[in-house]
């Protein structure tokens, strides 16, 4: 390989008058690196991104869920779950499951009065959770952090717990009340009159998950069942386990036992938009930086054509010299793994660096919405720049395949002819 | 394998050629350069080729030294028929067997004039020191031997022409061949050229066949044949 690779440095960085492969091979590593760099930055803030965001959703709600099947006059739909003290103790015995909660989940309107020389009257519609206090925390993060809640987090009789985008949509604040209506409704002589309330705000909470910040309260579990005219009956079951990552077979457990009148939902499917946002967005961002690296490997095929076209008296001497056309096809396939190495080395490098920065010394503010996130999370898996890495040279060598075999086949004769 | 077959029936010819054609194809029209060359060259022979320019003369050496192959014909070198062969046992005979001096010297312009000697042995895949030191011998044999750094855009025409002829000499070949290695070169300089390649020739016992136009040469030339209408006739 030793003259193989003595001709690839020569054909690189020729010497001659004419520097111009030599800038062109400059440009083509360059491009390289770009590509490189690119992919390593975007993928690691992607996963930075995607773990800081999974870990939250995770730990905000529940890991599962169970609900009663009843049948609807359009198929099954979830229903009011009467035992639901015998469920709470059949999911409790499974031994992953660390804690379970009971609650009431229904959709109300949340209603403000307009004050004078302040807020304007408002109508939001809002995810209104009748929780157990003492049960709930243990279930998810919901008012567990104090950090993320200003008042109480868990509510008592008579108040209510608003997510952070809620509260200042409407312009409320902690010891501000609201009205919430239900959708329980009773028939009077003026027409149709829906159930409500007027509940003080004691807590406000911030998940760092916007939709849940934007849609969700709570409010103690007897305050739902009165404002919707429901007995000693719950909407659903949540449950914490140990590791959220297995939650398929405690899933599959669970069911089993609780029989087919039960439906057991998991996190990963509560949210599953949510995860195809993440995966189209991943997809996305890595089909452009891969664009990147096409570009890249044009450039290479584009010069490496031109070393053939600049060096053909050269290859149609070496050709009449003897040397075989393996060999001139290994000479330029070993250009192209040079440009790809020396490229993808350079990349890696400056593709670290650009983590580390962002990382340590984020020179620019994100605006915290955009991701529901401080600054930048910046998570390098080792894997993933291996797999680059790899990517980046074999598209380098295959840039090389078309200009090694024109190299190669050139005729000897018409070769030392060309001027 | 080669070396013995070249015994059983070469008769000891360097090359053999018989009914040799080679057409050129510009367009509609056809070119027939070479219409039944017929040529032996014994070993240790040294054949002069004159022509016409344009007559076909590095045409037909090309063919010789296995840089493009005939339309039809046949060519033996050392008794190997080169139809037979494929590409890369052509590659190998060039690369052995055969020295090539071009009508322009066709140096490799990057290279120092000690590498471009060295190359043909280290296409061979010889080792680095041993092809270096060899190439410095050729060099210094061919009265280069005080320019063995310099690149060949700075050396005299005869100098380069010079380190050409180092440069076929390098793997030792059997034959050489050799395309007008005095086209530009003033008469001075071409004796020198011409003294050298005869020394090279002789010493050894390989066979040379050189294109001319010089009838100085011709003259010292074992042989004299005429290429006229793709033809090789005694001169
Ligand atoms: N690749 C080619 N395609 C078409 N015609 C060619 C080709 N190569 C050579 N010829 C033609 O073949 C003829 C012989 O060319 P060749 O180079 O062998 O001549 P020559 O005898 O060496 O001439 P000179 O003495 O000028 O070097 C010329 O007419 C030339 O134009
Ligand atoms: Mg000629």
């Amino acid at each position: 390989m030793g003259l193989e690779f003595f001709i690839a440095l020569r054909h690189l960085m020729s010497r001659e008058r004419r520097a111009l492969i030599s800038i062109i091979t400059v440009i083509s590593i360059v491009g390289v690196v770009v590509g490189v760099t690119a992919l390593i930055m975007v993928i690691a803030v992607m996963d930075g991104a995607q773990k800081d965001y999974l870990k939250r959703l995770i730990d905000f709600n529940a890991h599962l869920q169970v609900l009663q099947v009843e049948m609807g006059p359009y198929g099954p739909r979830a229903g009011e779950m009467q035992d639901y003290r015998k469920v709470l103790e059949v999911v409790e015995e499974d031994p992953e499951v660390v804690a379970t909660s009971a609650l009431v989940q229904r959709f109300a309107m949340l209603k403000t009065e307009g004050r004078e020389g302040g807020r304007t009257e408002s109508f939001r519609p809002a995810q209104v959770l009748g929780i157990d206090p003492e049960r709930e925390r243990k279930v998810s993060r919901m008012a567990q952090d104090p950090e993320d809640v200003q008042g109480k987090s868990l509510p008592g009789r008579g108040e209510i717990v608003l997510g952070a985008e809620l509260a200042a949509k409407m312009g409320l604040w902690l010891g501000d009340s609201v009205r919430v209506f239900s959708g329980s409704y009773a028939t009077t002589g003026l027409g149709i009159s829906f159930k409500s309330s007027q509940l003080r705000v004691a807590g406000v909470f911030k998940s760092g998950v916007y939709d849940v910040d934007e849609m969700f309260s709570y409010v103690s579990i007897q305050e739902a069942q009165g404002l919707n005219s429901l007995d000693d009956v719950v909407d659903m079951i949540h449950a914490k386990v140990r590791d959220p990552y297995e939650i398929d077979a405690i899933r599959q457990r669970i069911e089993a036992r609780l029989g087919p009148a039960y439906y057991v939902r998991t996190w990963a499917e509560l949210n599953p938009p949510l995860f195809y946002a993440l995966k189209l967005e991943k997809l996305g961002m890595f089909v452009i930086t891969m664009l990147v690296v096409m570009v890249a490997a044009l450039n290479i095929v584009a010069t490496l054509i031109l070393v053939t076209m600049e060096k053909t008296r050269e290859i149609g001497i070496l050709r009449a010299m003897g040397m075989s056309r393996r060999t001139i096809r290994r000479v330029f396939m070993l250009e192209g793994l040079l440009i790809g190495v020396v490229g993808t080395g350079l990349g890696v490098i400056l593709g670290l660096v650009g983590c580390y920065i962002l990382k340590y010394h984020c020179p620019f503010e994100i605006p915290e919405a955009v991701y529901g996130l401080k600054g930048l999370p910046v998570l390098v898996r080792p894997v993933t720049v291996l797999v680059i890495c790899a990517t980046s040279i074999c598209v380098c060598l295959l840039a090389a395949v078309i200009p090694a075999f024109q190299a190669s086949r050139l005729d000897i004769v018409e070769a030392l002819r060309y001027e | 394998m080669s070396k013995a077959g070249s015994k059983d029936r070469g008769n000891g010819a360097a090359i053999r050629v018989s009914g040799v054609t080679k057409d050129y194809h510009d367009g509609e029209r056809v070119l027939h350069v070479l219409r039944g060359a017929d040529l032996t060259v014994q070993r240790g022979e040294i054949v002069a080729i004159v022509g016409q320019s344009g007559s076909g003369k590095s045409t037909l050496l090309h063919l010789l030294g296995a840089l493009d192959r005939p339309t039809k014909g046949r060519i033996e070198i050392e008794g190997e028929d080169l139809a037979a062969l494929g590409g890369p046992a052509l590659d190998r005979l060039r690369l052995e067997k055969i020295g090539f001096v071009f009508q322009f010297h066709h140096l490799m312009p990057g290279l120092k004039a000690w590498e471009n000697v060295a190359m043909p042995a280290l296409v061979a895949r010889r080792s680095d020191t041993g092809s270096k030191a060899a190439a410095i011998d050729l060099l210094e044999s061919v009265g280069m031997g005080e320019r063995l750094n310099h690149r060949p855009a700075k050396l005299s025409g005869g100098e380069q022409q010079r380190v050409a002829l180092a440069r076929a000499l390098m793997n030792d070949p059997h034959l050489i061949l050799a395309d007008e290695p005095t086209g530009n070169l003033d008469e001075e300089m071409s004796r020198q050229v011409i003294d050298l390649l005869w020394n090279v020739t002789r010493e050894h016992g390989r066979s040379l066949v050189i294109v001319t136009h010089e009838t100085f040469i011709a003259e010292k030339a074992d042989r004299v044949l005429r290429l006229h209408e793709g033809r090789l006739r005694p001169a």
